[in-house]
């Protein structure tokens, strides 16, 4: 009875705030299958963990930490053969109702620099993306906020790097 | 700039993903009760192997070993080839064996348990994270070069009693020593390999990740 109603409350908290999840897994992977099993293995260990979360931090920076924990642990191979998600049909038909060819063109770049950072930056670019403040970012990623604004500034160069390329 | 924009296509992709992808409770509740693919769920998934092999086989030689001491003549195997003090010392070995293999494995698995339960920071995470496969693959590796090359001995010990190749209890015992320890190390470095093979670059990436992490 108490881990049923341990269940209902974990599942209303994750329905409300599955936004997260759901960045992390786009961030993360392209292919479909491979994002269903990262929400899934992100969940299973949400749920693992949920009995331990004291209310010390915001329920959304424990599920940021976990699900990008999970993230950042997957062992699951990446198929060669992959489609770059700026490649997939969603996100043409997103951009071509608001941008221009050449901006197209532009951000496609853009996100195909994102799949060349590796998994820590990328968790920290989602977070800038986010919006997160520096001092949020760094209580998620375990660094400190003057590092959080170093790391910011390589990425941002190394994005540019890729872009020019 | 570049970002400002990157961040405008993010949200609409996200919009859409989230429209299309949205779970509801029943998913959730349904999804928790799923089986986990992380490395540790499968891990600890061979240590419930471990742990019935290895309990099933305690016991049974606990049972041989008292069962010699009451009954000897009940409790002695491969009477041809081992005599009541072989058998014993053989019980003992799988008994000594047994019980570190076990005591080793419930130790790293309430390890594991525990990292699963606890949130920490990505860069804590990672670092624990990596020094657990470490110390599990290590385990690994202790676990399965003593299990082979003491197996391996006594195959030879096994062999001689019946064959006879070397003869005199002082010269026996310096062969299957000898025999045990060349196997430790071949298995050894074969065990290694092998975990190499399964988990280096994994581990290499992610330790590259946990040094990312590090200020410069």
């Amino acid at each position: 009875m108490a881990n049923k109603n341990l269940e209902k409350i974990f599942s209303e908290k994750v329905i409300e705030s599955q936004g997260i999840i759901h960045k992390v897994c786009r961030i993360y992977c392209d292919d479909l299958e491979h994002r269903k099993d990262l929400f899934q293995e992100i969940l299973i260990q949400l749920w693992k963990s949920f009995p331990s979360f004291r209310n010390e931090s915001k329920f959304s920076t424990w599920m940021y930490r976990v699900a990008i924990n999970v993230a950042i642990q997957d062992l699951r191979k990446i198929k060669k053969k992959q489609k770059l998600f700026f490649q997939t049909n969603q996100f043409k038909e997103t951009s071509e109702e608001n941008k221009s060819e050449v901006q197209n063109e532009k951000l496609k770049l853009m996100y195909f620099a994102i799949t060349k950072l590796n998994k820590v930056e990328k968790a920290i670019v989602m977070l800038h993306l986010e919006e997160k403040s520096n001092e949020e970012i760094a209580e998620i990623v375990g660094i400190t906020q003057n590092y959080v604004r170093v790391k910011m500034n390589r990425i941002k160069t190394k994005l540019s790097e890729t872009v020019k390329k | 700039m570049e970002l400002l924009e990157l961040k405008s296509v993010w949200n609409a992709v996200l919009d859409e993903t989230i429209s299309k992808e949205k779970v509801d409770e029943f998913v959730v509740e349904k999804s928790i009760k799923k089986d986990s693919k992380s490395v540790f769920a499968k891990i600890k998934r061979v240590m419930y192997f471990k742990f019935i092999i290895g309990t099933l086989s305690l016991i049974g030689s606990l049972v041989m070993l008292i069962g010699s001491f009451i009954n000897p003549e009940e409790f002695t195997f491969y009477e041809i080839v081992f005599d009541l003090i072989d058998n014993r010392i053989f019980l003992i070995t799988i008994i000594v064996f047994m019980s570190a293999m076990l005591s080793w494995n419930f130790k790293a698995f309430l390890e594991i348990k525990y990292f699963e339960t606890r949130t920490k920071s990505i860069k804590k995470s990672l670092g624990k994270f990596i020094d657990i496969m470490g110390r599990t693959i290590k385990l690994n590796v202790y676990s399965g070069t003593a299990f082979n090359s003491i197996a391996l001995g006594w195959i030879f010990y096994l062999v001689n009693n019946k064959k006879g190749f070397v003869e005199g209890t002082f010269q026996i015992a310096l062969v299957v020593i000898m025999v045990t320890m060349v196997s430790a190390i071949v298995f050894y470095y074969l065990s290694g390999y092998e975990q190499k093979l399964k988990f280096g670059n994994y581990l290499n990436q992610l330790k590259s990740n946990l040094d990312d992490l590090n200020e410069k």
